[in-house]
Formats: structure tokens, C-alpha cells, sequence
């Protein structure tokens, strides 16, 4: 029995080139327009305007005084053995 | 204007990628007759030639959009050392060694007659290393490819490529097999 011989679903060349550069130019529209309408994507992988990572300042703290001297009771004593000595005559 | 010239360099990327994807296609389908259902071989050679030109108008006007384009900050020096921009240098520099790879295989096929088989097929081998560093390029710097349907888009395309791949490898060590099975039998 003869084998039948499979026949290609297109077998124009013309066509498949037109078909080749249809994909491609129906890409090329697609995504102008796409891009057109969503110029910037935050999303996107890069973003090349954003600056060089800069190193992280350290948090600035804050206080809140009254704008008054703060005078404390208690008076510092220290342990550490006096410099100068009395003599006793 | 500046705009305009960002949406140029996107759009002209992603299609000079799809141009890229189906020069590769119709090549490996010619060895390994993966797309015998849909043309015969001389069909699948004229694709293939086709859009083997089809991808670098393509692809200048990619790179002359984003050297026009201020907020890319890409400048000439990029074209030619890869690695060189001050943000997502990897992912660029793919590009950069994708692009030139691709006119090494380009400017081989018009030499063609000059070199002989074995030197022009090594070189010629050297697309699917072009093609594999586009995709990643288009992935890791594509502002479009972002997005989760071309994502997917592009992924399924990677799947059908890697599927023609391996019949292509297979068909290959088939044809090998055979010849040499062919050689021990002569007597």
C-alpha cells in the first residue's frame, strides 16, 4: 500500500513570508500601542532615572524641651581616688 | 519627543525579538522538520532568510531610540563594551553581547562562500547562544516583558523554542546514528 504523502498546511511560499512579517509587524504595533498607552511601567525591571543606591542615613531623632535650663537635684560623687592630698601638720 | 522615542526603543526591542524568535524557529524546524505540518522545507528557508534581515532594522532602530533617549542614559561607548551603564549593567550588557553576536552571525551567512562548512556552521551555532542572551536581556531590562501576560507570552514562546530544540538534537543524533550504522555495514 502506496503511503500517502503529508501535505503541508501552507505551501505558498509568498504566504509565509507575508505571514512571517505579519507577525512581526503586528507585534511592533501591538506594542507601540500598548507603550502609548502605558508609557512608564513601575513595575519595570530597571529604572535608570532612579539614583545610585545611597547609603542610609541614620534616623534623626527628635527632642522637645520647654526652651528652659533643666537644673537636677542630685549632686555626682564619683569613686575615683582624690589627686590631691591634705597634710596634717 | 522624549516620550516617543522611549516608546520606539520598547517596541522595537520586543519585535526584533519575535523577528529573533522565528528566525530561530523556521532554522531549527529546517533540520529536525518540526513544522512539517505547516510547510515544506523551501517555505521554512525563505522565513528563515527573511527574517534573518527582518530583525536588524529592528534592532537599530532599538539601539538609536535608546541612545536618543535621555532618561536610558545609554551612550555609544555601551554598544561596544557590554557592562558599562550605571544601573542593570547585567541586563544590558546581555544585550550589547546578544546584538553583536547576532551580526557575527549575520555578517558569516554574507561571507558565506569564503568560509568553509564546519567554520561557518560553528559560527552560525552561535545564534542560540544570541538568542538565549536576548531572551534574558528582554526579561531582565524589557520594561513590557514586566508584564504578566507578555511574561507569559514570553515563556510559552521559550517552551515551544526548547521543545523544537531538543527535536532538533534528537533528529540530529538519529541522522548520526544512522550513518554510522550505515558505515559498518558495508563490508
Amino acid at each position: 500500500m502506496a503511503r500517502r504523502k503529508r501535505v503541508p498546511l501552507i505551501s505558498s511560499v509568498q504566504a509565509l513570508r507575508g505571514i512571517a512579517v505579519g507577525i512581526t509587524m503586528l507585534s511592533l504595533a501591538g506594542m507601540t500601542a500598548y507603550a502609548g498607552g502605558h508609557p512608564y511601567n513601575t513595575g519595570a525591571p530597571l529604572q535608570p532615572q532612579q539614583p545610585v543606591a545611597a547609603p542610609a542615613a541614620a534616623p534623626a531623632t527628635t527632642t522637645t524641651t520647654t526652651g528652659r535650663l533643666q537644673l537636677s537635684r542630685g549632686i555626682t560623687t564619683t569613686t575615683t581616688r582624690p589627686v590631691t592630698i591634705t597634710r596634717r601638720s | 519627543m522624549t516620550t516617543l522615542v522611549w516608546i520606539v526603543a520598547r517596541s522595537t526591542g520586543t519585535a526584533a525579538l519575535v523577528a529573533i524568535v522565528l528566525s530561530v524557529l523556521s532554522g531549527m524546524a529546517l533540520r529536525s522538520g518540526a513544522l512539517a505540518w505547516l510547510s515544506h522545507n523551501r517555505g521554512l528557508r525563505a522565513v528563515h532568510d527573511l527574517t534573518g534581515v527582518l530583525w536588524l532594522p529592528l534592532a537599530l532602530a532599538h539601539v538609536i531610540a535608546l541612545l536618543l533617549d535621555p532618561y536610558s542614559r545609554i551612550g555609544l561607548a555601551d554598544l561596544v563594551v557590554p557592562f558599562l551603564v550605571p544601573y542593570g549593567s547585567l541586563a544590558i550588557g546581555l544585550g550589547t553581547i546578544s546584538l553583536q553576536l547576532i551580526v557575527v552571525v549575520l555578517l558569516s551567512t554574507w561571507l558565506r562562500s569564503a568560509l568553509t562548512q564546519q567554520g561557518w556552521l560553528a559560527i552560525h551555532r552561535l545564534s542560540y547562544v544570541a538568542f538565549v542572551l536576548a531572551f534574558a536581556h528582554g526579561l531582565l531590562a524589557g520594561t513590557d516583558l514586566a508584564q504578566p501576560i507578555l511574561s507569559a507570552l514570553a515563556w510559552v514562546t521559550a517552551a515551544v523554542l526548547a521543545i523544537v530544540g531538543i527535536r532538533r538534537l534528537t533528529a540530529a543524533r538519529g541522522r548520526q546514528s544512522a550513518a554510522r550504522s550505515k558505515t559498518v555495514a558495508i563490508p
